[in-house]
């Protein structure tokens, strides 16, 4: 059951590399990222419950932390470099 | 038991937000999609921990990685959307046909 949940987690995963791909503007990327992070920490928690020990927890609760970090970063560079120096 | 079941669940919700962000026309709607039901996800694949393991040690790191998301995802979604918006183009340009011509064109990535 959890293998099979954990499944799941890697056909959303590979959604969200798709749209990592083919994005249309290039917020989407940070959108994919964001959720991508999000279900490593799924797929962390996953592994928890598969191996009984709660060492994947302390990794997911960093994954976390990394996640927001870089969503940040990233939107503040987005928002920092407009798409045409014209103006 | 619970546990598996409540991970399922969290399964469901990870799919959920992975066929929207594949799915959905624009980048509002693939954020209002992505960053909901994966942060639904994350909380009950943490609750399923939180039931699993029942040490004092994981129930702290799971109610503290609750607590993050709750507190996180919500700001990154936040700086997200406000990004989309300061593009300047609007999300999905069938919406709005008489706006006016965009300063700045942020135009589609060509099909690699």
């Amino acid at each position: 059951m959890i293998l099979l949940a954990l499944i799941l987690i890697l056909l959303s995963m590979l959604a969200c590399l798709w749209r990592l791909r083919r994005p249309t503007i290039a917020a989407d990327r940070v959108i994919a990222l964001d959720v991508i992070s999000f279900q490593a920490m799924g797929a962390l928690v996953g592994f928890s419950l598969l191996d009984n020990s709660p060492l994947a927890l302390e990794a997911a609760l960093a994954i976390a932390l990394v996640g927001f970090l870089s969503t940040l970063a990233l939107t503040r560079l987005l928002s920092s470099s407009p798409p045409s120096e014209s103006s | 038991m619970t546990a598996s079941i409540l991970f399922l669940l969290a399964g469901f919700f990870y799919l959920v937000a992975g066929l929207g962000l594949v799915r959905l026309p624009d980048s509002l709607a693939r954020l209002h999609a992505g960053t909901k039901a994966s942060s639904l996800a994350t909380t009950l694949a943490l609750a399923a921990a939180l039931l699993h393991h029942r040490d004092p040690w994981s129930v702290t790191l799971a109610l503290a990685s609750i607590l993050f998301v709750f507190l996180t995802a919500p700001l990154a979604s936040h700086a997200i959307g406000r990004t989309i918006l300061a593009s300047r183009l609007p999300a999905n340009p069938r919406a709005a046909p008489n706006a006016p011509k965009n300063p700045h064109p942020n135009p589609p990535r060509p099909a690699a």
